[in-house]
């Protein structure tokens, strides 16, 4: 190999840099001062598709809990509702839910009388 | 290298004092080798440090017969080429797009010319023949321990080496033509 090479690669041979004497100390405090996040935890794990798949259910679970999804009418309604007329539905409307007069109105006149 | 096995165990169990003391066994080595690739000393510390962070991060994929050691000096290298290609893409930005002077590219006054010459040779080199080319001649690794510690085979390493030399070779005028 080129004798320059050769020459450069002795020298780079001497330089080397020591630790300091707070070396140690540094990098605990850098430990101590890492939040260990998901992606520390998942890799780290034994099992690391199951972790990912427990997250993913929990946070599913977690939107479930959180945002409950609001059913527009209940169960009865929705099971006896197929046969009631628009009169008797307005039966299980609710009390602080009342149509407007116009719309209650136009119900009413639009429901045939028997 | 010499050290107690059961420091790790101790380490993967969250001891504080098993850590610090592997700091302290490790860091030598980790100190030498990043000083291999770069020539400040901010920089030898500040990666030495993202070594040993990274290294209590994965700590618990040490398996109690592996080779610690050499588990320790790949991550160091895969730290040092990390920086590297970081370092190479910022410095290739700065000559297109900066200044026509890019301070590292310059010979040290202190060095002699053919030394500094040798230098800014390697400094231009991709870090993945680099790498291999300095832990073969600067830290005198075989072509073997060099294939373990980049996770790449004996041949892609002899590759490596030959592409390395002649690219040096070449941007040193000692092409044989």
């Amino acid at each position: 190999m080129n004798s320059k090479l050769n020459d450069f690669f002795k020298e780079e041979q001497k330089r080397v840099f020591e630790p300091g004497p707070y070396f140690t100390q540094r990098v605990m405090a850098r430990l101590s001062e890492r939040v260990p996040t998901m992606w520390d935890v998942v890799p780290r794990s034994a099992r690391p598709v199951m972790a990912v798949a427990l997250m993913v259910l929990f946070a599913v679970l977690a939107v479930q809990i959180l945002i409950p999804v609001e059913p527009t009418r209940g169960p009865i309604e929705a099971y006896v509702g197929q046969d009631l007329t628009t009169r008797d539905r307005l039966l299980f409307i609710d009390a602080s839910q009342m149509p407007a007069g116009i719309q209650f109105e136009e119900w009413t006149l639009l429901e045939p009388t028997p | 290298m010499n050290f107690d096995r059961e420091l790790i165990v101790r380490a993967q169990a969250g001891s504080r004092e098993a850590q610090e003391s592997l700091v302290k066994a490790f860091s030598p080595m980790v100190f030498r080798l990043i000083s291999r690739f770069f020539r400040s000393r901010e920089d030898v510390e500040d990666l030495a440090q993202d070594v040993f962070v990274k290294m209590f991060g994965r700590i618990d994929q040490v398996r109690p017969d592996e080779n610690f050691p050499g588990w320790l000096q790949r991550v160091t290298v895969n730290t040092c080429y990390d920086e590297l290609r970081k370092t190479r893409r910022r410095r290739i930005a700065l000559e297109t797009f900066g200044p026509r002077e890019v301070a590292e590219s310059v010979v040290q006054p202190e060095e002699p010319q053919d030394i500094g010459r040798a230098r800014l040779a390697l400094q231009a080199l991709d870090p993945k023949l680099r790498i291999p080319l300095i832990l073969k001649e600067v830290e005198e690794m075989s072509v073997e321990e060099i294939a373990r510690t980049l996770n790449i085979t004996e041949t892609n390493v002899k590759v490596r080496l030959f592409r390395a030399r002649k690219k040096l070779a070449a941007s040193l005028g000692d092409v044989k033509k």
